[in-house]
Formats: C-alpha cells, structure tokens, sequence
C-alpha cells in the first residue's frame, strides 16, 4: 500500500511537471470591425494560433501560443482611444487590425515596428500572392509597418427594381456597369435617373451617401479631381475651383435637385440601412461590406440583394471620363509594447492563408488581398466579390500621412463642410470657413489653388 | 442651540485621519490633475506624449481658431438657456407647486422629475435620439404621422433646442430637491399667518417663499452655472456637437481636441481657459453670496 501511495505521488507530480514544462506565450490582439460581420479579423488570429500550436506540438516543442484580446464593433473613436491610451499605458498589446490610414500616424508616433523583416521571412510562403498596389498603403517614410488584411471598393448602389418602374429592360440595367466603366454613362445621367424616380413616386429619395464622417466623401473629391494633399511636401491642397464643384454637387443634392434629404448628415446608420434596404432610396453610396452586412443584420438574402441593387463605381463627372472608388485596406499591424514580435508576425503570417482571409471575405463582404484567394470556386460565384474587384483598378487610398486618419480634422473638416451646404448654407460660405479653419489649424501647411 | 463640545487628544486627530483618505483621493483626481494641465498646455503634446514646450504657441492660437466664436457663443446659449429655463426656473416652478399640493402627490411628482436624472446618461442618451430621430423611424415622427402630421427634424433644425430640454430635464431635479427642502423648512406658521392676513398663495410666494429660500436660489444659480460650464455628456451622446458644431460648446471641444484628435497640448489650453471662466464666475458668485450664520451658533472642537 506505502509503495502504490509513492508511486501515485511520484506519477502525479510528473504529470504535473510536464503540464507545467508547457510553456504558453500569449499574443494579444485589439481589432475593430466596426462592422459585426468582419469578426474574422480576430478570429483568423485564434485559428492561426491553432494551427501554429499543432505543428509545435507536432515537433515537440514545449511552446504554445494562446491569442486573447477583442473584436471592437462599437465605433472608431472608442477603438482608437483604447489603442492609444492603452499603448501609452504600457498595456502588453502584440496586434493590433485597423485601417492603413492610421499607419503613418501610428508609426510616427512610435506605435508600430516596421515588419519588413518578417514580410521578407514569409514572402515566399505567405506575402508573395499579396496584390502588389496593397503593399503601397502599408508603408510609411519607406517601411512596411502593416500587412494586408482586406480591402474593400464602395460601390453606388442603384436601385435595380425602380429601374425596371422606369422601364429599363434587363439587358439594359445588365449593361449599365459597362457605360458606367467606358464614362458614358455619367453622375449626372446618375442624378438625373434619382430625380425622375423619385418625381414619379417610385422612391421616396433618389440619393443617399453615408451619415456621418468618413472616408468615402474623398471618393467625390476624386470624381471631380480634386487634389487634396500633396504627400511630398505633406501639405495640404485647398483647390478653390474644384472644391466650388464639389461643395455645389452636395448643395445641389438637398437644395436643388432636392434628391436627399437635408436631414441625412447625423442621421443614425440604422435609418439609413433601413431606408436603403427597404427600397425607398434610388442610389446609395455604400461600401461591399454593406452587402454581408444587409445580409447578416438586415435579413436579405443573397438572391433578394440582387434583385435589388446593381453595383456600379461612382460614375465619372465627364463623358468618356474614369469612374472611381475607394478602398481603406484594413491590415496586421505589431505594436511597440510587443515583448514577442517574431511570434506576433508568424501568428500573422498564418492567419493571412488564404483560406482564412477568404473566409473573411466571404461573411463580410470585403475583397481578397491575395492572388491565392481569388482561385476558390466560392470567388467567382460571389456576386459582389467580383463586382468589387472589377471595381479596383479604378481605386485610390487614403493619403498614408500623419495627416489623415479615421477621424482626423480633416475628415471632419469637409464633412462639417458638406454637412452645412446640404442645410441650405451657402456654398461661398462653407468653403471659406472650411479654408479658414484649415488655415487655422495647419498654420503655413495649406496651398491655396485659385 | 449648539455649545462648546470639549474632546479628547485622540479624537481631536480622528477627523483629520478620517479626512486624509479624502484628501488624497482629491489631490490625486482632481487637484494633481489640475497641476500637470498647467505645463501641458504650454507643450504640442500629441500622439507621441512628448513634452515638446512651445510656451504661448496653444494659447495664441485659441483666438485664431476660427471655430472659437461659435463655441463661446453655443456655450453661452446653452448655460443661460438651460440654466434660466430648467436648472432655475423649472426647479422654483416644480418645487412651489410640489409643496403646495399634499406631500402623497407633491412626492409622486417630484419623483417623475428624479428620473431622468437616476437613468444613466447613455440610456437617456440615446432615448433622446431615437424619440428626435428625424427620419420615420423617430418616435415623434411616428406618432406625428399617426396624427396626420408632417414630420419634423428638430434635430437639424432646432438641434441647440434639443441639447437645452436634454439637458434641462436632467438638471431640473437638483434644484427643485434642494428648494422643496427648503420649502419644506420654512415654519408653516409665517403662512397661517399670512392667510389670516388675507394673503393668496401668489402673494405668499412672493413675500415669504423666495425671500426665504433666497440663499439657496443664489446657490444653485451659482453651482448649475459652474456645472453647466463643464458639462457635455449629453451632447456628446445626443448630437456630438453636430450638426455642423451647431451645439458644440467649450467643454465639448475640449474634450474632443484632446481625446479625438489626440491633441493634449491644445486640449489643456483649452481646459485652462474653461477653470480660468469657472474661478472667475466661482469667485464672482461667492463675493455676492454672503451667507450669513443663522443663528450666530458655532460648533468648535
């Protein structure tokens, strides 16, 4: 009996042992949606966790990694207070998945380590398949400080059923992306079908862009050409001519064409989703996420959002013009609190395999970063995947620069802007308060164009 | 009447030691913040958290701000309206006819008044915005077109109005306790003497209610005042200083300089600015408000 009881005790503290000789590393991750269906981002990181713990079991090895953190869905603010307070405060975060915009602010601060060296160690394995113009908006001052997660392309979404109200045929809305990517089929023509509908009765609106401020307004800026930073001489541009053109376009969409509603600036997206979702709208400026998000949160399926939107590029200003979109690539980033930054980046490194992003892609209606994602069968039968990624040759980014941001000034600065012409402000006057606010706040940094 | 109370050495200490817990709680929260806002303001603190002094530069560019005259002028249209209309006026009108009517009823209804103020402000928040939402899915919108009336978007177009009853509704109570309180102290024979004199209940209010209450009229005049100074919760919930900074005020501001934009030098600028306004009308208020001892009674230990 005395010797069962030593030999029980001997196998217990060896069991004990060998679960303790296990050494668990855990990696720390922070990402932000906001969208509720792109949880992905975090949990890509988690399966990645998995599988690099199999193979380490499988070798022997006596180290695991164990990935915790959040998936943010509440807004950008809160998301990007939490980082910034929460680096600063020296809160052991490894990972952070955001939008490239935030990089050169981010990096300049002294937030992210630059990743070169671990794009370079993968390359082969991982990053080499990565669509190559993506690479352009991880970098900042010459190195990588992200890599790609997902990118996306904002799409005009037309209204397909009061196409056909206004006796459009289905070959005729069939071929409306092509006029729209040959410019002959022009944002006025795109108006002037939103007024007409919405005389008829067939709509309650004939244009809806986003509520609040955002990224997508720079698509406008686009359209019309306008330049807005010069990134060399990381000044601001302030093109009095063009930004006329714009500023008058929304004026025009509330005050004289009367196609959206003067209420639209801070309504909350929920009515928006709501009105958009239910018909009542003709064209809405949205994002391919919208699509699994109408699906998941607004109860559409698949075949219903077909029947009811066409996805189209944002027309081009002038016949025979370039159509436009953007996209706001979200990406991997390693933070400077990282005390295992070589694990952080394989942790990364698998969880951008392609059957994993393309999982993303799939719930959430986002775009492959990757070559290798767009070889699943499950690509080419997702309708507003390949709409989207037709969409991308005519897109642009966001400038990488301290200066921009999600929520920085002057994003907020030309929504204020736009905001105040669609409540019946003057356009003369919302351009000069916008140039002197501007001025006000980058003293010596604002090129005046005449 | 309170006499001269004679203690022991032990419990002469014992308040202090009681009172240190407090004290430090304060002078880490409140006055070691104060302290280091001061050389923060004179620094282009940002992202980076460096101390990088720019002596005046912040301060000089206050004025320069082109959005600074309308956020002096919101925030005065928001203190005085809220304050005249609910924190004040509101709190006199509910707490006179609450102590006129039975104790059952006047306590019924002062409790209606507290509930706002008892919800958490997210709550109340977002009640205030879904009822004012301007589209159909609004409350008011949906019992408008019930009623066969137009839609309205008192948000867009009246959004200082929604901001002040917010606001209002939440700082109402606060006063209207402290004056039923007062009220309620007031011996009830000055009234039956004032009936058998032939005196109405407008009458009464007049020459013995407010002149009695008069101190804490000036006081609650003084602290919703210094209060509103610095309030923004609701406006931050309810409109975020939208549309267009149509209800942004200075604290607002403040807080979305520093915690948006990330731009902690300017933010302390600003802040400065705003304890400099609230010392000033803190002071102001206190050289007007000479409150006397009622009774000459002290307590000395």
């Amino acid at each position: 009996m005395r010797k069962f009881l030593i030999v029980t005790l001997l196998l217990g503290v060896l069991l004990v042992g060998s679960a303790f000789a296990i050494k668990t590393i855990t990696i720390t991750a922070w990402t932000i949606g906001p969208d509720i269906p792109s949880v992905n981002r975090f949990d890509n990181l988690t399966v990645a966790a998995s599988r690099l713990n199999l193979m380490l079991e499988t070798v022997g090895s006596d180290i695991r990694v164990k990935v915790k953190g959040f998936f943010d869905t509440v807004n950008w603010g809160d998301y990007l207070k939490k980082v910034v307070f929460g680096l600063q405060s020296g809160q052991p975060v490894d990972i952070l998945c955001t939008g490239h915009d935030l990089i050169a602010g981010w990096a300049k601060a002294g937030y992210l380590i630059p990743m070169d060296k671990y794009v370079k160690e993968y390359w082969g394995s991982t990053y080499s398949s990565i669509i190559p113009s993506l690479w352009k908006a991880m970098k900042y001052n010459g190195k990588i400080y992200a890599v790609p997660q997902d990118t996306e392309a904002r799409p005009v979404f037309v209204n397909k059923v009061t196409l056909r109200k206004l006796g459009w045929t289905e070959s005729q809305i069939n071929a409306l992306p092509q006029r729209v990517y040959d410019g002959q089929f022009t944002l006025s023509d795109l108006i002037q079908l939103g007024k007409k509908a919405q005389s008829k009765g067939y709509v309650d609106w004939g244009f809806y862009h986003r509520p609040v401020v955002g990224v997508d307004f720079f698509e406008i800026l686009n359209d019309y050409g306008v330049k807005f930073y010069d990134s060399q001489q990381q000044k601001f541009i302030f093109d009095k001519v063009g930004m006329k053109k714009v500023l008058t376009f929304f004026y025009d969409l509330t005050n004289v064409w009367k196609i959206t509603p003067t209420t639209l600036t801070g309504s909350p997206w929920n009515s928006i989703h709501k009105e958009v979702t239910s018909g009542k709208v003709f064209a809405f400026m949205g994002g391919t996420w919208n699509w699994a998000e109408w699906q998941k949160v607004w109860h559409k399926t698949n075949k219903e959002l077909k029947n009811m939107f066409l996805p189209i590029p944002l027309p081009a200003v002038e016949k025979g013009g370039r159509p436009v979109t953007l996209s706001h690539p979200f990406a991997y980033m390693i933070t400077k609190n990282s005390k295992h930054p070589a694990i952080a980046a394989l942790v990364i490194a698998l969880a951008t395999a392609p059957d994993l992003n393309f999982k993303h892609d799939l719930a959430s209606g986002h775009l492959p970063v990757a070559y290798t994602e767009m070889g699943y069968p499950e690509y080419t039968k997702n309708y507003i995947m390949v709409q989207g990624t037709k969409m991308l040759p005519f897109t642009s980014f966001v400038p990488n620069s301290p200066d921009f941001g999600y929520t920085t000034q002057y994003n907020a600065i030309l929504f204020n802007a736009i905001s105040a012409v669609e409540s019946g402000e003057s356009v003369t006057s919302a351009e000069n308060q916008m140039l002197a606010r501007l001025q006000g706040l980058y003293p010596g940094r604002v090129i005046v164009k005449k | 009447m309170v006499g001269k109370i004679k203690l022991r050495p032990f419990n002469k200490v014992l308040p202090w030691i009681l009172l240190l817990a407090l004290m430090i709680l304060v002078s880490m929260f409140y006055i070691l913040p104060i302290i280091i806002t001061i050389p923060l303001s004179f620094t282009n603190m940002g992202l980076s958290f460096k101390w990088t002094f720019v002596g005046l530069e912040n301060f000089r560019n206050i004025p320069r701000d082109p959005i600074i005259p309308q956020i002096i002028s919101n925030t005065f249209v928001y203190v005085f309206f809220t304050l005249i209309v609910f924190n004040f006026g509101m709190a006199v009108l509910l707490s006179l006819l609450t102590t006129s009517i039975s104790d059952r009823w006047g306590g019924f209804f002062r409790t209606l008044w507290m509930l706002p103020r008892i919800t958490p402000s997210v709550v109340y928040g977002l009640l205030w915005l879904w009822i004012f939402d301007p589209g159909r899915n609004g409350l008011l919108n949906i019992i408008l077109s019930i009623l066969g009336m137009p839609s309205q978007d008192i948000f867009h177009h009246n959004p200082m109005l929604l901001i002040v009853f917010a606001n209002g509704f939440v700082g109402a109570s606060m006063g209207m306790m402290v004056f039923s309180a007062a009220i309620k102290a007031i011996p009830i024979e000055y009234y039956r003497a004032a009936m058998v004199d032939g005196a109405g209940w407008f009458t009464m209010v007049r020459k013995i209610t407010l002149p009695l209450i008069r101190w804490h009229l000036l006081f609650i005049t003084a602290y919703e005042t210094l209060s509103l100074f610095t309030s923004y919760q609701y406006i931050l919930i309810i409109t975020n200083g939208g549309p267009v900074n149509r209800t942004n005020v200075w604290a607002l501001y403040t807080y979305q300089t520093a915690f948006s934009d990330f731009k902690f030098g300017y933010g302390a600028a600003l802040s400065l600015v705003l304890v400099g306004v609230g010392v000033i009308a803190g002071l102001l208020y206190i050289r007007n408000i000479h409150v006397e001892s009622t009774s000459g009674n002290t307590l000395e230990i």
